[in-house]
């Protein structure tokens, strides 16, 4: 049990998708949504659809794939399966109402949900294993995303000149964490 | 026709197209490769989305009886397997089918090139540069075009084009910071690896947007 909250706190720390192979980096250099909450809503929607598209992956490789001598396709097959997930996500969405629709076009471009699921079924790593450190990289990913826009959306950085606003600072943010986090890497 | 470098309206698409690839170039041979890749599946899935395509929205006011699609037009039978609602399904799987098949020649090839892109290969797949093409029509006019020039589609392949020169000097960059050398030339004494990892290359990218935006501040406020 410790390995495994060792394995989440890895993925969200030091082994964290963005800053290990800078996946997931779309919400900033595309268009972050607005609000913190956003953020988390996002950053978790990419959490559920790394875990149910990972599990049917490696439910799929060794019954269908593997079987069937098809082992090639495995990368078809996520590619369809994380947009798959995401679209079922929003249909089941619509029935609350404060689920953001507008974000799930982000949770399959983003890059950090077909990544995580492609890394893990490639790493040979156990399912429960895979699972948990997916999931910890999930996370990762949700708390970087909330702590670039927290950061951000502070009044102090009105005092930031022009030129450091919006991209260059939320890079400079991010590669900053991802420095604290490397120093991490060691425990 | 021309199309500015830094039009802002390029750097919208060029910025997020840049997000899923970035961390594959680690070298300037990996930039190119993927750039090369995305630059290929632009072109291949515009001009597949084009002639598959089903029927095209006409602007308001045309003949519907002889304006036809895409298709009709060039007399190709395969006018309309594609209908409107998968063709974004149809494009991903152009162009996974598209990365699988460099994967396949980079294994026999060169597979230290395939373990360097690894897992950036098939996310090609959500480039926006290579998904946009499901919806070329409607953003590019295509539509109001007639015959063979419906299967214009220069901005996209501009913007693949220079999508590989950032992409492949990216990747020369880092390959510059990460081992001092460029191929077999030797350009830096001393070691600056740590900017040419992921996270330092964020750091990197961070400062040389802040220099591209006080530069254009800069030069603004000269013309005002």
């Amino acid at each position: 049990m410790a390995d495994l909250g060792y394995l989440i706190i890895g993925g969200v720390l030091w082994n964290n998708i963005i800053v290990t192979h800078l996946l997931g980096l779309f919400p900033f250099l595309g268009e972050q949504p607005p609000t913190v909450r956003e953020n988390g809503i996002l950053g978790l929607l990419t959490t559920v659809t790394i875990l149910v598209s990972l599990s049917a992956g490696l439910i799929l490789r060794p019954f269908v794939l593997d079987p069937l001598g098809i082992h090639y396709m495995e990368h078809l097959v996520i590619v369809l399966l994380v947009p798959t997930v995401a679209a079922i996500l929003q249909i089941a969405g619509r029935r609350v109402d404060w689920f953001p629709a507008h974000l799930l076009p982000r949770i399959f471009l983003n890059g950090a949900a077909l990544g995580v699921v492609i890394l893990k079924l490639e790493s040979g790593s156990g399912a429960v294993e895979s699972l948990v450190t997916a999931f910890g990289m999930g996370l990762g990913f949700t708390v970087l995303l909330i702590l670039v826009r927290a950061i951000e959306t502070r009044p102090e950085t009105t005092l930031v000149p022009v030129w450091l606003r919006g991209m260059p600072l939320q890079f400079i943010t991010l590669g900053m964490i991802a420095l604290a986090l490397k120093g991490l890497s060691g425990i | 026709m021309t199309y500015p470098l830094l039009r802002k309206s390029s750097l919208k698409l060029l910025f997020p197209a840049l997000a899923p690839a970035l961390g594959g170039a680690v070298s300037l041979q990996g930039g190119l490769l993927l750039g090369l890749v995305i630059l290929g599946l632009v072109l291949v899935t515009g001009a597949l989305n084009i002639v598959l395509a089903g029927a095209v929205p006409l602007p308001p006011g045309r003949d519907t009886d002889t304006a036809g699609t895409a298709g009709e037009e060039l007399h190709i039978p395969l006018t309309g397997l594609v209908p409107r609602g998968v063709r974004m399904v149809c494009t991903a799987i152009t162009a996974i089918t598209g990365a699988t098949l460099v994967r396949f020649f980079l294994l026999v090839h060169d597979p230290e090139l395939l373990e360097a892109v690894g897992v950036f290969l098939p996310l090609v797949t959500i480039n926006i540069l290579v998904l946009r093409q499901a919806v070329l029509y409607e953003p590019e006019g295509a539509a109001a075009r007639r015959g063979l020039r419906r299967l214009q589609f220069g901005r996209s392949l501009w913007l693949g084009f220079v999508f590989l020169l950032v992409l492949g000097g990216t990747g020369a960059v880092r390959e510059v910071l990460l081992t001092g050398s460029l191929g077999d030339t030797a350009i830096l004494a001393i070691d600056l690896s740590f900017f040419g990892a992921p996270g330092g290359v964020l750091l990197v990218i961070g400062a040389l947007l802040a220099a591209a935006k006080a530069l254009t501040l800069g030069s603004r406020g000269k013309e005002a």
